[in-house]
């Protein structure tokens, strides 16, 4: 058996209180007996001057302490843990996804109402079990192991923040898994808003979903034009009832327009602002009303900027390699047979593709300023071919070039084997020999492909593509981050220059945080706070800025949907509960028949 | 007749008579034997002649067969008397049943029975302040009186039974029947030495009320004397009414004791019991009674 709470224990103090009054009743009736002789002989042996006599056979207040009791151990709220299926180990897993701040009741939200259920499951498990508790966003984080210390688990429960990421108690199964499996007694606990299928014995779900209305701001999208900026906004209403609403539009923090619209039952609405006047980096919608999840109630997007880059592509032909540098946002692609001796029709582009150039002869410092991308090339200065392999298999190796094809290989009708120069890198190996490299060299980023693309079948894989947009972010340099909108948690890839400053991000807090520039992409992870984020770095004497716009993950988190029945068993069922017997209801019964009987013992006094 | 002695009381005496074993000195004459060698016609006893004895007494029979000196002895009819001691302190007129009207219901039963056999009756209401002893008694025609006297009794007053019964008036052998409740045990002690002094023979009746033998009384009371009017608080538990029942049996012990030590007669009667009962089986039973 356990308690919930010792606290109704000082209530003890008020028997004395009971004893004193009992005491201090002066009730002594005379009686006259014939003679007190007798009685004088036992008076020795019989100290009735001693208090305590007076309270031998009061029955009356023998019912008033025991009622006390009983009342003081309902405050305490025992229970009493089944026999035979102790909880030796309790495993809490909290949803603090976006959705979780979704209203509750009046006063809180899912999330409170989960961290309270979870901490009036650890009072019930008592001090023989042990607790781990993990909390749940986008992925699952371990914030305390095997703990008995129940304040200990209750502060770490308490602790828990709620965040504005995707996600929900299912990115955490991994991490449960691993918990659960060390031991077979254990029983895990969900907290949580979705729809959750465990998959795991002795898991059960508290389900914190409640129908709730609420209108999404789903996504903001602006363009400009000589009129000015069009603006265009998609909310949705996940309600069950129509819905007006009043839409702010700020241009940074200046109210540029308002409009309203009415939003029907579950249906998604567009929204045009129209010649709106070109002020501002960013632009932020929100709603005038408030609803029970204000998370998703505004939304952000960036002005996209003129910052076109300039390809110079020189080859014969080669269709797939056009058509992958054309499907790159923000580029322009210009295609040429040949340079020019001197260069001078081919400078002022940003990046040089050479695609079977052969200019071994050329020192590097005559190129024009551009970064380069040589693909079965030759320049002086920077390839140093040692010797030509016949039909090998090349493999990119691990880098910062090959994400998501990393070990990926296919075959070539003859490939370059390249010394490595002091500042190169290998992307591309054969069996025994580096067939690329890239880094940074003169003051331009430089890629190197040993092989023919006409060759072999390499445009055809999926990897090509993937491996010309790495090779576009890293010679192209487009902006400082990849993107300039993504959702809550996600990772932001900037790339900043090694010839350059610091990369500083300011925080929609206002914080700012510092990170060091790299030949390749950085990713920042601290997105979790929906705003619009500034990106700057300093090169030379200008100061290049970006902004990023982190937007609430409203197509996951706005909407829950639960498919399951609520009244369910499966669903709803607070198992580790049901190990548990709540004696309270006993204590106030047994607290009603002592005031019963109390009562009748008055009146027949009386 | 008086609420104290109706019909069904004289009714139930009518099948009773006193037995004595009582040596008399020399008195009156009545119709009881008496155990005095007087000089009367009847042949008592032979004893050896002592120097100073009467020589005419001497049996010269005897002497003649035995060669000793005997004398012969003779019984000498006396009348008997008796003393009737009733305790009329305060304490007696207790409970329910009050334990003052056993008493005179007893005082006047056993005058009835002793007038009856032509004895003489001395009645006394004894209490530490006074001793009233009523006129004395002789023949039935003296029991009205006697009636009348015992019902203008008022009990009031301490108890000292030793003190007030040394006031009395106490001539010659007789039989003394004490009426109290003997709740003071020391004054006991003296009283039976100071008749067996008086060569009396002594019955000892102690009357006590139902309540003072069950004693059922819940909480914390503070005890009256009825006579001293002193208090004691005593709370009524368990243990202090076990205490009590205790104390009380080792009282009566000490009055059997007593009793036995100076060969008095003791009897125990509650007040609540009926008078029939009390003289039929009570005083029958320590054969004080006898019936006819």
């Amino acid at each position: 058996m356990g308690i919930e709470t010792w606290i109704p224990l000082v209530l003890i103090a008020f028997v004395f209180v009971i004893l004193i009054l009992y005491l201090l009743r002066q009730k002594v009736d005379e009686f006259e007996v014939s003679s007190t002789l007798l009685w004088r002989e036992l008076y020795r042996n019989i100290e009735a001057t001693k208090p305590w006599e007076k309270l031998r056979k009061n029955l009356l207040m023998i019912l008033q302490i025991a009622a006390f009791f009983f009342l003081m151990a309902a405050l305490m709220h025992p229970y009493w843990s089944k026999a035979g299926d102790p909880q030796e180990r309790l495993i809490l897993v909290i949803d603090c996804s976006a959705s979780m701040n979704t209203k509750y009741d009046s006063s809180a939200t899912r999330l409170d109402a989960a961290k309270e259920k979870a901490c009036a499951l650890v009072d019930r498990v008592g001090l023989s079990g042990t607790v781990t508790v993990i909390s749940s966003s986008n992925q699952g984080t371990l914030l305390l192991a095997n703990s008995r210390d129940s304040r200990e688990i209750k502060e770490t429960i308490r602790s828990i923040l709620p965040t504005s990421l995707p996600g929900s108690a299912a990115d955490s199964l991994n991490l449960v898994q691993s918990a659960a499996t060390q031991r077979e007694e254990s029983q895990i606990v969900f907290f949580t808003d979705t729809d959750l299928d465990p998959g795991m014995e002795n898991a059960s779900i508290v389900s914190l979903y409640r129908d709730c209305v609420n209108v999404s701001m789903d996504a903001m999208s602006c363009s400009a034009s000589e009129e000015g900026i069009s603006i265009l906004v998609r909310m949705t209403n996940h309600s069950d009832q129509t819905l007006e609403r009043e839409i702010n539009l700020y241009g940074e923090e200046k109210l540029l327009d308002i409009q309203q619209t009415i939003l029907p039952a579950g249906e998604t609405v567009v929204l045009y602002f129209e010649e709106i006047p070109a002020e501002g980096n960013f632009f932020r919608a929100e709603f005038q009303e408030e609803d029970d999840l204000a998370g998703d109630n505004q939304t952000f997007c960036v002005r996209e900027t003129s910052d076109v880059r300039r390809i110079l592509l020189v080859t014969d032909s080669n269709l797939f390699l056009e058509k992958a540098f054309l499907l790159l946002p923000g580029v322009e692609v210009y295609r040429t047979r040949d340079l020019t001796e001197d260069w001078s029709e081919e400078s002022g582009f940003d990046l040089y593709v050479l695609d079977g150039v052969d200019r071994s002869d050329t020192d590097s410092g005559r190129l024009p300023m551009g970064n380069l991308l040589l693909i079965n090339s030759r320049v002086g200065g920077i390839t140093e071919e040692r010797e030509r392999r016949s039909n090998p298999i090349l493999t990119f190796s691990e880098g910062e070039l090959t994400g998501y094809i990393a070990n990926e290989q296919f075959g070539v009708n003859e490939a370059s084997s390249y010394a490595l120069p002091l500042w190169g890198k290998p992307f591309l190996t054969g069996e025994d020999f580096i067939a690329g490299y890239f880094g940074e060299y003169d003051g331009r980023r430089i890629a190197v492909m040993g092989f023919d693309l006409h060759k072999t079948d390499f445009g055809l894989q999926a990897s090509f593509p993937v491996l010309i947009s790495h090779l576009a972010d890293y010679l192209l340099m487009r902006g400082l981050a990849s993107e300039t909108a993504i959702c809550a948690g996600d990772l932001l890839s900037l790339n900043g220059s090694t010839s350059g400053g610091d990369l500083n991000i300011v925080r929609p807090d206002g914080n700012m945080d510092t990170l060091a520039p790299s030949a390749l992409t950085v990713s920042y992870p601290d997105t979790e706070t929906p705003g619009v984020y500034q990106v700057s770095q300093t090169i030379g004497e200008e100061e290049r800025t970006q902004y990023i716009a982190v937007n609430f993950p409203s197509e996951s988190e706005s909407h829950v949907a639960y498919a399951r029945d609520l009244d369910s068993e499966a669903s709803t069922s607070e198992a580790v509960m049901e190990h548990t017997v709540d004696l309270r209801p006993y204590a106030l019964l047994l607290l009603l028949l002592v005031l019963t009987a109390e009562w009748y013992v008055y009146v027949k006094q009386t | 007749m008086s609420e104290l002695f109706s019909s069904d009381f004289f009714e139930s005496l009518s099948s009773l008579k006193l037995a004595m074993h009582l040596r008399l000195e020399k008195g009156r004459s009545g119709s009881r034997k008496s155990s005095a060698r007087g000089a009367s016609v009847e042949f008592s006893d032979f004893r050896e002649y002592l120097p100073g004895d009467d020589v005419r007494k001497i049996d010269w029979n005897v002497y003649g067969r035995l060669d000793r000196l005997y004398l012969k002895q003779f019984m000498e009819e006396q009348e008997a008397t008796y003393h009737l001691f009733v305790d009329s302190s305060r304490s007696m007129d207790f409970g329910q049943e009050k334990k003052s009207v056993m008493a005179l219901r007893i005082a006047g039963a056993l005058s009835w029975l002793i007038l009856g056999q032509m004895d003489r009756v001395f009645l006394h209401a004894i209490c530490a302040e006074q001793v009233y002893s009523l006129h004395p008694g002789r023949g039935r025609s003296s029991f009205h009186n006697i009636l009348t006297e015992l019902e203008q009794i008022s009990f009031s007053g301490n108890t000292d039974l030793e003190r007030s019964v040394r006031r009395c008036q106490i001539a010659g052998r007789g039989v003394s029947i004490v009426l109290s409740d003997f709740l003071d045990v020391r004054g006991v002690d003296g009283l039976i030495r100071y008749l067996t002094f008086q060569k009396q023979e002594i019955l000892l009746i102690q009357i006590l009320s139902r309540e003072e033998l069950d004693f059922d009384e819940e909480g914390t009371l503070r005890l009256i004397d009825s006579e001293t009017r002193d208090d004691i608080t005593i709370a009524m538990t368990g243990q202090s009414i076990r205490l009590y029942e205790e104390s009380m049996a080792k009282h009566q012990q000490t009055l059997m004791r007593l009793s036995r030590k100076y060969g008095c007669v003791y009897e125990r009667v509650v007040s609540d019991e009926p008078i029939g009962r009390v003289l039929l089986e009570r005083l029958a039973n320590v054969g004080f009674l006898l019936r006819k």
